[in-house]
């Protein structure tokens, strides 16, 4: 009787443990996708290094998220680990970041998470809206207010679109409004 | 034949030398049965080490391969079913990623976890959502993954948020 009463506990022992330890086959991960996240797209790979703290993306690379689109040809993403943050993102190589109609091309971008700012540098950095076209070696891209400026010299050229005289180019778009809606009440 | 005209102790050595060469033929095949093996809940721990000139392992685990099946094959190639890779960070006890795959070849010997198919891998608290289609290579010992062509990532805004406040 005694040893009969052991081996049943010895087997309700050994059942338990059996179902403790599940396999690992129906672990499922899952992301929690917000709508206003970063998309990052490569065509050729990723990169992960746990000792430094950086993640480096390689060809055709396609950063998407609601304030900006940006492409280039290498992408190294550094972060914080303690905190799970990211601090730094470095695009290189045929950089394109277009912004509120705004497109800006350059060799390097730098974007610091901590003020929210880009920071586009190359040998002829372009900056083009629907009126003009500025030529620099680098520019300031504030993704809080939507403001970009230029640092150190810079070539304007204004499109006049060949019909407008250069001074409703100069003014400012408010003021083109104004102008036009007494004609359009006629 | 008469055998016993052949003295006993030569018969002894005849029926040992036979056991022996016997021995020596199976021993390949009973090598590959061996090597055959499978098994369920595989899980292979690969520990931090200390730095300095001497090699000390610490108890505190840098990466984890855990399978649903290992099939043991040669060369310290095990294959593995439901994979799931872990790497922790070196300072604290939290996950810095956790990586999942349907099938993956652990090579023991150079401890390297690889793939010609999926993964899919959380990172940082689940903000870093990676998917890879076509191959990986996990390193156990210097804690660096590298998934093949086409890549999506996916951030979650809390990672983006700035760390000052």
């Amino acid at each position: 009787m005694r040893t009969f009463l052991s081996l049943s506990a010895f087997a309700m022992l050994s059942l338990l443990a059996l179902a403790a330890d599940k396999p690992p086959s129906n672990a499922f991960i899952n992301p929690s996708v917000a709508t206003n996240g970063m998309w990052i797209l490569a065509d050729d790979g990723f990169f992960y290094n746990g000792t430094n703290s950086v993640i480096t993306y390689r060809r055709n690379v396609r950063v998407m998220d609601p304030q900006m689109y940006l492409e280039c040809d290498l992408l190294h993403v550094y972060y914080n680990t303690n905190i799970s943050r990211l601090e730094v993102i470095v695009a290189e190589g045929h950089v394109m970041l277009v912004s509120h109609e705004r497109q800006i091309l350059g060799d390097r971008a730098v974007y610091t998470a901590s003020n929210d700012v880009v920071v586009i540098t190359g040998q002829q950095v372009a900056l083009a809206d629907s009126r003009v076209v500025l030529m620099g070696t680098q520019f300031v891209y504030d993704r809080k207010s939507g403001n970009a400026y230029s640092v150190g010299s810079v070539t304007t050229i204004l499109d006049t679109g060949g019909a407008l005289p250069l001074s409703d180019v100069l003014a400012p778009s408010g003021h083109d409004k104004q102008t036009n809606a007494p004609s359009d009440k006629k | 034949m008469n055998t016993s005209a052949i003295p006993r102790t030569s018969r002894c050595r005849w029926s040992g030398a036979f056991l022996a060469l016997g021995c020596i033929a199976a021993f390949p095949v009973l090598a590959q049965l061996g090597r055959q093996f499978s098994a369920q809940d595989f899980k292979y721990r690969e520990p931090f080490e200390t730095p300095g000139a001497k090699i000390n392992i610490t108890n505190r685990t840098r990466s984890l391969v855990v399978g649903a099946e290992g099939v043991y094959l040669t060369n310290n190639s095990v294959l593995l079913s439901g994979a799931r890779l872990e790497n922790y960070a070196p300072a604290g006890s939290f996950t810095n990623l956790v990586a999942v795959a349907p099938r993956c070849l652990l090579d023991l010997g150079r401890r390297v976890a690889t793939s010609t198919g999926r993964i899919d891998l959380l990172a940082l608290q689940r903000r870093l959502w990676v998917r890879g289609d076509e191959g990986f290579l996990f390193m156990l010992t210097n804690s660096s993954l590298v998934v093949s062509n086409r890549v999506r990532t996916y951030i979650h805004p809390e990672m983006l948020k700035s760390a000052s406040p």
